[in-house]
């Protein structure tokens, strides 16, 4: 696919090459998801195991369609500002008129690669995956309805469109984590993450409000040309762009909003892979990432979002070190690379950001529906504790998540390697040493967790029940060929886009979006220098995530003779490490206690405060309610005496009527 | 007569005709409905299509000024023809099972269609009363439809004995009328109007006519305190014929209103408004109160349309109330006439569904009828909770924007008008509750032991997605949105021009 781009990117097409056809099919982009989801949920039930006869289908039309749309965008033939055009006028109310927008420029395009991509092969991969899943109708519906609100936010060209999207992909997330909603965790973690991301989104909502009353419109472009001119305090900017954060803190969980990611792996795995690790997490470094322009005026905004990602991601890391469930440990390992994310957004390495957003949106696709075959083959188990020595039994499973664990790491020439170090390079070159520091080691410690992982899994002694071990079987073709797909962009995607550092593809499509915040911040970048300072950074980070690799394979991994002899044998050790680091590893397993305290805070001592409340309402505020309705159905019952149903008592009512009417022309408003 | 005039009231022509061609195809082809029923909707589609045609010359006044084809004469034939339409798409499944005929039917309901068309371009006060008559007496003989039933043949007669009351009051305002401008020609009776010095008080004899006739087409529009036949002739009549009179004669009579008080009457405006706010205020209010306690549908809807009369009155009071010339005159007016389209199709639709439950005879209109709906029959439901949606005032349906556009008309109006913008808002609240409670019995409550599936015919699912299709579209889809404005904006411009110019 990389290749395909490239041919595009070098051809020069002009601008007015952007005609109807490109708007037809844009919205066909939106339209035919939204089509899917409305026939799959309409015939669903009658297709009976065939539920995907639609679904499928039509992603991978949307995908074709996408891909011709994003050669068109990254290869110029929409002009630097990108194919803008209204659908229709959303809102039509006096001064507060919302059309309904597309816009597709290179930050939309380089999302649309992820999002249709990984959509296309989740969608296949889920045909395998859900095969003995009664009623999965419902399922496939409610994933085309994903697609289509993920592809409505990332073409959204204002504000209240990307909002109304930002709902929706909630609202999915909710259907889908709660999709096997008679199980009472699931059902729970869908309201968690649901009520989490209504936190973040008030302040999401406060944001646009307050951009519509400073500057009166809501399109980005309008916004970000006029907010410098409206003469705004340097608080007020700041104060919106941190309400835009909130939101983002909220969609990417992040630092404070974090806890709801973990919990959300009650879903169905491929739902994990796409909207928990691929897509719609990625919306808020998306959000972030378009309004570059408001937080590039604010500092200290800045700054915020950069603490909050770096925090976040060495806190994410250290809890997935402990973690024995494989899709914990991915979402934790989520966490933190949405960190990064974010850190980049802070020091202003626009480009490094959604540069490892696409990487990551491929390998943690990979890693997720990898664990999923994983999770498949051992039947429904996910504690990595009972698991072990599969990688003989399904290889391709176990091929291919070695080379999502390779990329993650960031060896060399895989796809993690190029983005992550263009981050941890950027942050220390636009002077945030301390970002760089915590990132290489986080670094560390996303190597040593990915390798704990794959040993558990794969190479080190089998715990598997034995009455599962004999049947163990590689998954079938339609889940195995989606990862060998992902597999691809996850080991040539960076080098692909990437290469040359700070110069690669990446860079020319997305040049135009960021360089309205580029100028405001005044970056300027000592070119490349592979034999200075880069050089340097670039060998710490490949030294310490190899460091990370070779501990955690010494530990977890197969004995390999170079490694120097066996002492003891590998249980213990890990027992003793243990002991060493109790502290330490009592706080990273109870994922530093975080559900504790929102639970002291908010079930105990919220609870208390809401059955103060709660008493309050019912007794006086219930009461003069209940009051007022009891008097209007009184009145309502009384009145209802005057339709005795006798047409004389009917016809005197009239004559009356009438002579009111007139006493009250002739007397009580004559002229 | 000319060849002109003709022309001109083609459509009104056509429309009866019809209706005699459906009495005889019954005497040759007895007993065959089919014939009938498609006879009347081939003949309303090409009515409506010749409506429009005719829409596309000229406004003219026509028979020496007496009858006149403009905008607005157009859009309430159009809105005229669709109600007739949909009530002959949903009539045959409730009809047949009984055994009621349905040529007698289609024919009797065109009669009354042509009445109503002849009201829509009046501009004389007898051929206003022509009309007028020619709308109400064959919806007494629609109410009684069910002869052998006794609660359809009571509420025909209540019906009948209060309407021909109502008639004759009516009749003496319009006579006091005359008797003091000497003129039954509207666009005289306004410009001698018009010459009254604005200072000293009307004259006593004017004063009464003017209550007289207030009276009148407050009991045609079911406006409180002239509303009891309402209730009683809508629940004992057979529930299409209950859809067609809470709609079909509602909508005639403030099309009367129009030519009426807006037109006729609109230079003492000042004198009209406070009993028209006080009125809508009751009605509304009233309205809602009691249908808050009815556990019958139709019943209910019985009241919620007094209430719905209320509201569109409100546009009515907005147009009286703002200054003479001002745009909140011509936002009254657009809401009057966007709230009868949005409120046509959704109340049919609402007793479109009531129609289609009723297809098994027995089945009675009690809410617990509706008990399970959801799980029974999931169309059905779906569509009866997006018709009370649309009533509640929920957007995006139709039924919000019509109460969006006469609420804000209200608050441009100002002075006490706009206090009744805030009590249309108390109530559309207070509304939610009967409307919504219908709505729990059909997904949260158990469908009764000896609930059967429902039945629809072709005709009442072409006539649901007719009125469903037209709730949506006209909240949702912009265009259609502004299309129905930008008719009621032209046809009420039509007035105001006429007015302001004399």
């Amino acid at each position: 696919m990389s290749g395909f781009l490239l041919t595009a990117a070098e051809t020069e097409t002009p601008v007015a090459a952007a005609g109807a056809t490109d708007m037809l099919l844009v919205t066909l982009l939106v339209a035919l998801p939204l089509a899917g989801f409305a026939l799959t949920a309409l015939l669903g039930r009658r297709l009976y195991t065939k539920a995907w006869v639609i679904a499928v289908p039509v992603m991978i039309v949307t995908w074709l369609i996408g891909l011709y749309v994003i050669a068109q965008a990254l290869g110029g033939a929409y002009g630097e500002e990108g194919l803008h055009f209204t659908l229709y006028r959303w809102i039509p109310a006096g001064d507060f008129t919302v059309d309904a927008g597309f816009l597709v420029d290179g930050l939309t395009a380089a999302l649309l690669i992820v999002v249709t991509t990984v959509g296309m092969l989740v969608h296949v991969y889920s045909i395998g995956y859900m095969a003995h899943e009664p009623g999965r109708w419902r399922f496939f519906a409610y994933l085309n309805l994903f697609m289509f609100s993920m592809l409505l936010l990332v073409l959204a060209d204002n504000f209240l469109v990307l909002f109304a999207a930002w709902e929706l992909v909630g609202l999915c997330s909710y259907l889908l984590i709660g999709y096997w909603y008679k199980r009472r965790s699931a059902a729970l973690a869908a309201k968690k993450a649901f009520i989490v991301n209504r936190v973040g989104d008030v302040g999401f909502g406060l944001g646009i409000m307050a951009i519509w009353t400073t500057v009166g419109t809501l399109n980005f472009h309008e916004v970000f040309e006029a907010l410098p001119e409206a003469g705004l305090e340097p608080w007020m900017i700041t104060g919106i762009a941190l309400l835009l954060f909130a939101g983002a803190v909220g969609k990417s969980a992040q630092f404070p909003l974090h806890v709801w990611l973990p919990d959300a792996m009650e879903g169905p795995t491929p739902v994990s892979a796409l909207i928990h690790a691929a897509t719609m997490v990625n919306a808020g470094v998306y959000l972030v990432a378009r309004t570059s322009p408001i937080f590039a005026q604010s500092p200290f905004a800045m700054l915020v979002v950069a603490s909050i990602g770096i925090f976040t991601a060495i806190l994410a890391a250290s809890i997935a070190m402990t973690q024995t469930d494989i899709k914990r440990v991915l979402a934790y390992s989520t966490l933190s690379q949405l960190g990064y994310m974010f850190a980049a957004l802070g020091v202003g390495a626009y480009f490094a950001a959604i540069f490892h957003l696409m990487t990551h949106g491929f390998f943690k696709g990979l890693l997720f529906l990898g664990s999923g075959s994983v999770i498949h083959a051992v039947h429904e188990e996910q504690d990595m504790n009972r698991m072990g020595g599969l990688w003989r039994k399904i290889p391709i499973t176990h091929i291919t998540m070695l080379i999502g664990s390779i990329a993650i790491s960031g060896i060399p020439f895989f796809a993690g390697f190029f983005s992550k170090d263009e981050i941890l390079g950027e942050s220390f070159k636009l002077g945030f040493g301390w970002v760089w520091f915590i990132g290489v080691v986080v670094a560390v410690m996303t190597a040593f967790y990915m390798f704990r992982l794959m040993g558990k899994t794969f190479y080190g002694p089998s715990h598997v029940d034995p009455h599962v071990a004999d049947k163990i079987h590689e998954s079938p073709p339609t889940m195995t060929i989606p990862l060998i797909l992902l597999a691809i962009p996850s080991m040539f995607l960076g080098v692909a886009i990437g290469w040359p550092p700070e110069g690669g593809l990446i860079h020319q499509w997305l040049g135009p979006v960021f360089h309205e915040a580029e100028e405001l911040l005044g970056h300027e970048l000592e070119p490349y220098a592979i034999f200075g300072i880069d050089g340097f950074l670039l060998g710490a980070s490949v030294a310490v995530a190899i460091v990370g690799m070779v501990m955690a394979w010494r530990y977890f991994g197969f004995r390999v003779p170079l490694l120097g002899a066996e002492v003891q044998p590998r249980a213990r050790r890990v027992e003793v490490l243990t002991e060493r680091f109790r502290g330490w590893y009592d706080a990273s397993f109870h994922k530093w206690w975080f559900d504790d305290l929102n639970h002291l805070l908010f079930v105990r001592i919220g609870g208390a405060v809401a059955a103060a409340l709660w008493w309050f309402d019912v007794n006086i505020v219930d009461g003069a309610v209940n009051g007022v309705a009891r008097l209007t159905q009184g009145t309502g019952r009384e009145i209802r005496q005057i339709q005795t149903g006798r047409v004389q008592n009917y016809a005197l009512g009239i004559a009356i009527g009438l002579l009111v009417v007139a006493v009250s022309y002739l007397v009580v408003t004559p002229r | 007569m000319t060849e002109t005039d003709l022309v001109a009231i083609s459509p009104l022509i056509f429309v009866i005709a019809l209706a005699m061609l459906i009495i005889v195809a019954d005497i040759i082809w007895p007993d065959r409905d089919d014939i009938s029923t498609g006879l009347t909707v081939a003949g309303l589609l090409v009515g409506a299509g010749l409506t429009v045609l005719v829409a596309q010359s000229e406004a003219r006044e026509i028979f020496a000024g007496a009858y006149v084809v403009d905008p607005l004469t157009s859009f309430l034939d159009v809105l005229f023809l669709a109600i007739a339409l949909v009530t002959v798409l949903v009539a045959p499944d409730y009809l047949r099972p009984r055994g009621l005929p349905m040529a007698e039917f289609t024919a009797t309901l065109l009669f009354a269609i042509s009445g109503a068309m002849l009201i829509s371009g009046s501009r004389d006060l007898l051929v206003l009363f022509l009309g007028l008559e020619l709308l109400v007496l064959p919806g007494y003989m629609l109410a009684g439809y069910a002869k052998r039933d006794g609660y359809s043949t009571e509420g025909a007669i209540k019906y009948f004995l209060l309407g021909s009351f109502s008639s004759a009051i009516f009749l003496f305002g319009l006579a006091l009328t005359w008797g003091f401008t000497g003129t039954t020609r509207i666009r005289e009776v306004a410009a001698s109007l018009a010459q009254l010095d604005t200072a000293s008080a009307l004259a006593p004899a004017l004063l009464m006519g003017l209550a007289l006739l207030t009276t009148g087409v407050a009991f045609k529009i079911a406006a409180v305190p002239f509303h009891y036949w309402t209730p009683d002739a809508y629940q004992g009549s057979p529930t299409p014929v209950t859809g067609y009179l809470s709609v079909g004669p509602k909508v005639a009579a403030f099309a009367l209103i129009l030519r009426l008080f807006v037109e006729a009457l609109a230079p003492i405006k000042a004198d009209w408004t406070p009993v028209v706010i006080v009125l809508a205020a009751i009605t509304m209010t009233l309205g809602n109160l009691v249908a808050l306690t009815q556990d019958n549908v139709k019943r209910m809807l019985a009241y919620s349309s007094i209430a719905h009369t209320g509201y569109i009155m409100v546009g009515l009071a907005a147009y009286a109330g703002a200054p003479v010339g001002s745009e909140a005159e011509r936002a009254g007016l657009e809401g009057l006439l966007f709230y009868s389209v949005a409120y046509a199709f959704m109340n049919l639709g609402a007793f479109a569904i009531v129609s289609a439950l009723q297809h098994r005879r027995g089945v009675t209109s009690q809410i617990e009828t509706f008990a399970g709906l959801g799980r029974r029959a999931p169309w059905a439901a779906i569509l009866m909770t997006l018709f009370l949606l649309s009533l509640t005032g929920i957007p995006p349906t139709a039924g919000f924007f019509a109460k969006a556009y006469v609420v804000l008309a209200a608050v441009q109006a100002g002075g006490w008008v706009s206090v009744l913008a805030v009590i249309a808002v108390l109530n559309a609240a207070a509304a939610a509750f009967y409307y919504l409670r219908v709505v729990v019995f059909m997904f949260m409550r158990d469908p009764p032991e000896t609930a059967r599936p429902v039945l629809t015919g072709t005709m009442m699912r072409a006539g649901l997605a007719i009125t469903a299709v037209m709730t949506i579209f006209i909240g949702l889809v912009p265009p259609v949105t502004s299309g129905v404005i930008e008719f009621a904006r032209v046809a009420a411009e039509v007035l105001l021009v006429r007015t302001a110019g004399g």
